[in-house]
């Protein structure tokens, strides 16, 4: 059943609810349908409405304090189907190391094996539409090398959670579907160790308090964190933040241009090469784990205002490589069999690198989120370490020479990084509750009634993309939420 | 002693061109600063180990460098 909380906002109290889930993005949503699958009566709320709209997604916007972050509302979006509607659908699995306590880190990692992640991986894979895919990474033998795989992974269509799963949420009858229903405060029991319930407010202004069992908050890594702290009207550091966990931790995954390529074995470029690093060289070298992915390009185009004079300069230019490293001093071209190497670098876990509060209101009544993204030194070996062997490996094995960017080279240099839109980490997961959030059944220390799911309880962040893990942890969550009475 | 006042360069072609490169090198090769740093690292080359050096940026084995 689904409801506009803006025009029924009284019928929602009226149920008895086994779960309650607060976020329609893939978490959400698996989670939900798992439980109704189960028997279980569910309340699934979400703020925005059934499609995008500015009044909603301006509750996402927010204040950068760190370094250059242009994506605290842009990544995410705010209504039916959350930020899976604009998802690009790259689907990996997590590697074994990503499971395995790393000293170098500097926190402890995981307190679950990667086992009992991926034990629902065909119902995940299914969810996502790419069932059957294998993801894992293999050796190349194309590509003989202790220090890289190749990286193993599947293209979901993307799946628009929204567009799939709509028509079964509307006939559930397991499931009550609010929208415009905007989680805006935690009342909790007066001894503090329980969710008594959730204040949920729509656009007109009417606020109703809502009960349930459990309660799940699935709002992605900045949403979540933020929904936390500003619950203070019982907690004063906000729930479930004894510890001061809440928003640290908050971690992307770094895009780095790591630099360009020639070939110098066109047969072995006929497939996409993506390197994954071993474990070995990754415990060896004391880095994190990451993907470089090599395009080569035998039709560049050029698009812009400048398109004219770059072809211009590939038909005359690309012949003479001296000319072209001139000409490249006035405008950015591609030659045939040229390319880009990209790259998707883990960043540690850092507790200076954390989602916080600005003292700027949303429509709500909500401060504002105010971001310090920080990456470290370690972060920065990490890329440097993995760029400079790869070239070495690409060099040895005669497949191509590659031009490291001057950053990589040079540690004096700014690195230029960007990020993937892949927000984790901050409600990170640990059963110590002096480094995280939840516990490994994704209950908030504490609060024996309250659990979160999605990327805030990556404990770090791996070396893949991270939404097949959300559904993952999804679906481990719902098995455990509906063995419970 | 008397000094002596020098007349003015010929302005010849070899001066004109010399001119138009002069500007164009400032222009692209001096500012802004990043490609001055640029220029400057693509001069050095690097030795990474006893088998790979980095030339103008380019990761090569020391046999292509003829090493």
């Amino acid at each position: 059943m689904i409801f506009d909380f803006n025009e029924a906002s009284s019928r929602i109290s009226n149920v008895k609810y086994d779960v309650c889930v607060c976020g329609t993005g893939p978490a959400g949503i698996t989670t939900a349908r798992k439980l109704a699958l189960r028997g279980k009566k569910v309340l699934l709320v979400e703020g925005g409405g059934l499609e995008y709209s500015d009044q909603s997604q301006d509750i996402y916007d927010g204040k950068n304090v760190g370094r250059l972050y242009w994506g605290i509302q842009a990544f995410r979006l705010r209504y039916f189907g959350g930020t899976s509607n604009h998802w690009s659908g790259r689907c990996g699995v997590l590697d074994a190391i990503d499971f395995e306590p790393r000293e170098y880190f500097g926190l402890p990692g995981w307190p679950i094996s990667r086992e009992q992640v991926m034990h629902g991986l065909a119902e995940a894979q299914d969810i996502v539409d790419i069932g059957g895919k294998d993801l894992s990474p293999f050796d190349d033998p194309e590509f003989q090398t202790s220090l890289f795989r190749q990286s193993g992974f599947a293209l979901s269509p993307p799946t628009r959670f929204s567009k799939k799963y709509d028509a079964e949420i509307r006939r559930s009858d397991k499931i009550d579907f609010f929208y415009n229903a905007n989680l805006v405060d935690l009342r909790l029991t007066d001894d503090l160790s329980r969710v008594r319930g959730l204040l949920v407010k729509n656009y007109n202004g009417d606020i109703v308090e809502v009960s349930a069992k459990r309660f799940v908050l699935a709002l992605g890594a900045i949403e979540t964190a933020r929904i936390l702290l500003n619950a203070n009207s019982q907690m004063a550091a906000g729930v479930g933040n004894n510890s001061g966990m809440v928003g640290r931790c908050f971690m992307e995954h770094l895009n780095v241009p790591i630099g360009r390529f020639i070939v110098t074995a066109p047969e072995f470029w006929q497939n996409a090469v993506a390197l994954v690093p071993t474990t070995e060289f990754m415990v060896k070298n004391n880095i994190g784990n990451g993907i470089l992915s090599f395009g080569p390009n035998a039709n560049p185009v050029s698009y812009g205002r400048l398109r004219v004079l770059k072809q211009f300069l590939r038909e005359t230019g690309c012949t003479l490589p001296a000319l072209v490293e001139i000409a490249r001093k006035v405008v950015s071209f591609d030659c045939p069999g040229d390319g880009l190497i990209t790259s998707l670098i883990e960043q540690t876990p850092n507790p200076d690198s954390r989602v916080g509060l600005s003292n700027e209101l949303d429509k709500l009544g909500l401060r504002r989120v105010q971001l310090n993204w920080q990456i470290n030194d370690r972060d920065k070996r990490t890329i440097r370490v993995l760029a400079i062997e790869a070239a070495k490996e690409m060099a040895r094995l005669n497949r191509a020479r590659i031009k490291l960017a001057p950053f990589i080279i040079d540690p004096n240099l700014e690195m230029e990084v960007d990020v993937h839109a892949h927000q984790m980490g901050t409600t990170r997961m640990s059963n110590d509750p002096r480094y995280g959030v939840v516990n490994e059944n994704c209950q908030v220390h504490g609060v024996e009634n309250l659990y979160l799911i999605g990327s805030s309880v990556f404990s770090t962040g791996g070396g893949t993309n991270p939404t097949l893990t959300i559904v993952l942890l999804a679906i481990r969550l719902a098995e455990f939420l509906g063995s419970q009475t | 002693m008397k000094k002596v006042r020098l007349p003015p360069p010929a302005w010849n072609r070899r001066r004109f061109c010399g001119s138009v490169l002069s500007v164009i090198s400032t222009v692209f090769f001096v500012t802004p600063t990043s490609r001055h740093k640029l220029e400057l690292s693509e001069l050095e080359a690097i030795n990474l180990d006893k088998e790979y050096v980095i030339v103008s940026g380019w990761v090569l084995t020391r046999q292509d460098v003829g090493s």
